[in-house]
């Protein structure tokens, strides 16, 4: 795999919330509005990028790894858990506000599956440069994931896009335009779980076709 | 165990071995008949005949009545269309296609059993939402898990509660002084102290309630005409007379023995089975083919725990209603009753290691029963 397929993949192809579903309950549980799957994305993404980079190093060096072998679990999460502390110490000194809207969240990134998992599966057999790349590549993936969701919920449920502070998008004409009011319905947890369905399911449909249209093209090279 | 193979529902009877599901279909149409005669009556004719002012507001119900069938089905065609572009090359193929997903169906519940003066975009949303999320996306008809009219029915009630709340009534009866605003069931889940004067009276006698004439979704409030229709359903052999009739049943002992608790009469259970969605759902969409049990002994399962889930959403639980919130839990259900029930089915006896799903299931059932009637105590 070059530098390209490695950075790539993390959009689509290897997406971790909409391929693999992981990390599902903050993408779920904090994508109220735009500003705060940013500022999860941000930590997310610092957390993963440092992680793999950390646990990468750890494991390059073969006495170390042997060391560590049989409670590398244990390594990995006291890594990532120092990560998301720093970052959240991070964010209540200098974003008070975003904190508080995303509480527990942040510290819940220590167990979010895809930092783990990227972990064990990426940066523990692979060189740092690569893993550097992994992580960025994973971060950018799920912030992808999460901006998108959380686009259509507030669109959907506020009719506004918050993109940063007082910085408000008001799209509550549009609405009023076409003679609706906007759906409180995708602010709640119910309304996340269909939003998230229906994109899986047309991301789904996608590779469908995609793998038909390369068995066919297989069976008429034939 | 070996494995049985349960091909997509619904079946045909041996008996209709010259006809197709369209059959059921057409039978399930002219069962509807009543219903439907009887809610243009209530809410387009009779507000006309009492020389309302609002004309247009009077014709309303008629035009969602006609209008959300036919789109339902062409956002059926739309996505047979988008879903299988291999296989229909051309429009007589989508109108084969068409013809065997009864695309009206999910656009005809919904309409049934939404309140008459429903905005007619929140209607077109939850006829989409019930048509594409509920049915298309898992595969089209006979694939589907859930009702899809009750997911449309469902998310409307949920997404726009304050919106549905306030257009129960028609334009005849927001004219009348005498009633609150909503329905009987939405008076009643709000009374401080229950009894006769203030649960009924308001809306006439019970009497009224099993003719219809109380305020209510467009098809639900005349148990007479769910009656007439279940008997002509079950003289055809298109739904299981069993269900509707232990579904109701167990209602009423519940509610029954709740009254006792709580010292009222036998006017509490009466109240309980002739107000709401209760015979509609129970008719209608409980003996639904694709998404309830198969075999009999999982029918009647079925039935029993739509009671006892009512009875729990609607009295213990804080929704008014209930029907369709335990219609759909039991869903759920379905595929491990069918597991359950079928080797019993194909065995026709009860085998040693079958027996503690049935005790499971009758100790879930009787638990749900004591505990509604003991949270009154």
């Amino acid at each position: 795999m070059n530098k390209k397929d490695n950075f790539l993949k993390g959009f689509i192809k290897e997406n971790p919330l909409f391929v693999l579903l992981l990390g599902a309950c903050p993408a779920l549980a904090i994508t109220t509005s735009l500003e705060n799957a940013l500022g999860m994305s941000l930590a997310f993404l610092f957390v993963m990028v440092l992680s793999n980079t950390i646990i990468s190093l750890i494991s390059s060096s073969k006495k170390l790894r042997e060391l560590i072998e049989p409670v590398r679990i244990a390594v990995y999460i006291v890594i990532i858990a120092s990560l998301v502390t720093i970052v959240e110490m991070l964010m209540q000194a200098f974003l008070p506000e975003l904190f508080n809207s995303l509480g527990v969240f942040i510290s819940l990134i220590t167990v979010n599956c895809i930092v783990l998992g990227r972990a064990e599966a990426f940066a523990s057999k692979n060189s740092v440069g690569d893993s550097v790349i992994d992580g960025i590549s994973m971060g950018l993936g799920y912030s992808f994931a999460i901006i998108i969701i959380s686009l259509i919920r507030e669109f959907l449920g506020n009719g506004t896009i918050t993109i940063w502070g007082n910085l408000v998008l008001d799209l509550n004409g549009l609405f009023t335009f076409i003679g609706i009011t906007p759906i409180p319905f995708f602010t709640t947890s119910a309304g996340a779980f269909m939003v998230l369905g229906l994109i899986l399911a047309i991301i789904q449909a996608i590779k469908n076709k995609k793998e038909e249209k390369s068995k066919e093209m297989k069976k008429e090279a034939k | 165990m070996e494995k049985y193979l349960v091909s997509s529902a619904p079946y045909l009877r041996r008996a209709d071995h010259n006809h197709t599901t369209t059959r059921i279909m057409v039978d399930l149409l002219i069962g509807l008949s009543p219903v439907i005669l009887y809610s243009i009556f209530k809410n387009v004719v009779f507000p006309l005949i009492k020389g309302t002012t609002d004309v247009l507001g009077a014709l309303y119900p008629l035009l969602t009545l006609v209008v959300s069938p036919i789109y339902s089905l062409l956002l059926e065609a739309l996505c047979l269309y988008i879903m299988k572009k291999k296989d229909i090359k051309s429009f007589k193929d989508l109108i084969e296609e068409l013809k065997v997903g009864y695309g009206i169906f999910p656009g005809l519940f919904i309409v049934l059993i939404s309140p008459p003066q429903i905005k007619f975009w929140i209607l077109l949303l939850s006829i989409t939402i019930g048509e594409v999320v509920g049915k298309m996306l898992f595969g089209g008809f006979g694939q589907n898990i859930f009702n899809p009219a009750i997911v449309g029915r469902a998310f409307m009630a949920f997404a726009f509660s304050s919106e549905v709340s306030s257009s129960y009534l028609n334009v005849y009866e927001q004219t009348l002084d005498a009633y609150a605003g909503a329905t009987p069931l939405i008076q009643f889940s709000t009374l401080e102290t229950i009894t006769y004067e203030n649960a009924v009276s308001n809306f006439g006698s019970l009497l009224d309630f099993f003719i219809g004439s109380v305020p209510g979704s467009l098809a639900e409030t005349s148990a007479l005409c769910c009656i007439i229709g279940y008997i002509y359903l079950s003289v055809r052999k298109v739904i299981d007379y069993k269900v509707p009739l232990i579904y109701v049943a167990t209602v009423f002992l519940n509610t029954l023995f709740i009254g006792l608790v709580l010292g009222q009469g036998i006017w509490y259970p009466t109240f309980n089975i002739l107000s709401g969605g209760l015979m509609f759902g129970a008719v209608y969409m409980a003996t639904e083919p694709v998404t309830s049990p198969k075999t009999n002994l999982g029918r009647i399962m079925n039935a029993m725990m739509l009671g006892v889930l009512t009875v729990l959403f609607r009295l213990v639980g804080n929704l008014p209603e209930g029907v369709a919130t335990s219609i759909i839990t039991m869903n759920i259900f379905s595929l491990v009753i069918n597991k359950y029930c079928i080797h019993m089915r194909v065995d026709g006896k009860l085998d040693k290691n079958e027996v503690p799903g049935l005790v499971i299931f009758l100790v879930i059932f009787m638990g749900l029963f004591l505990y509604n009637i003991i949270s009154f105590l």
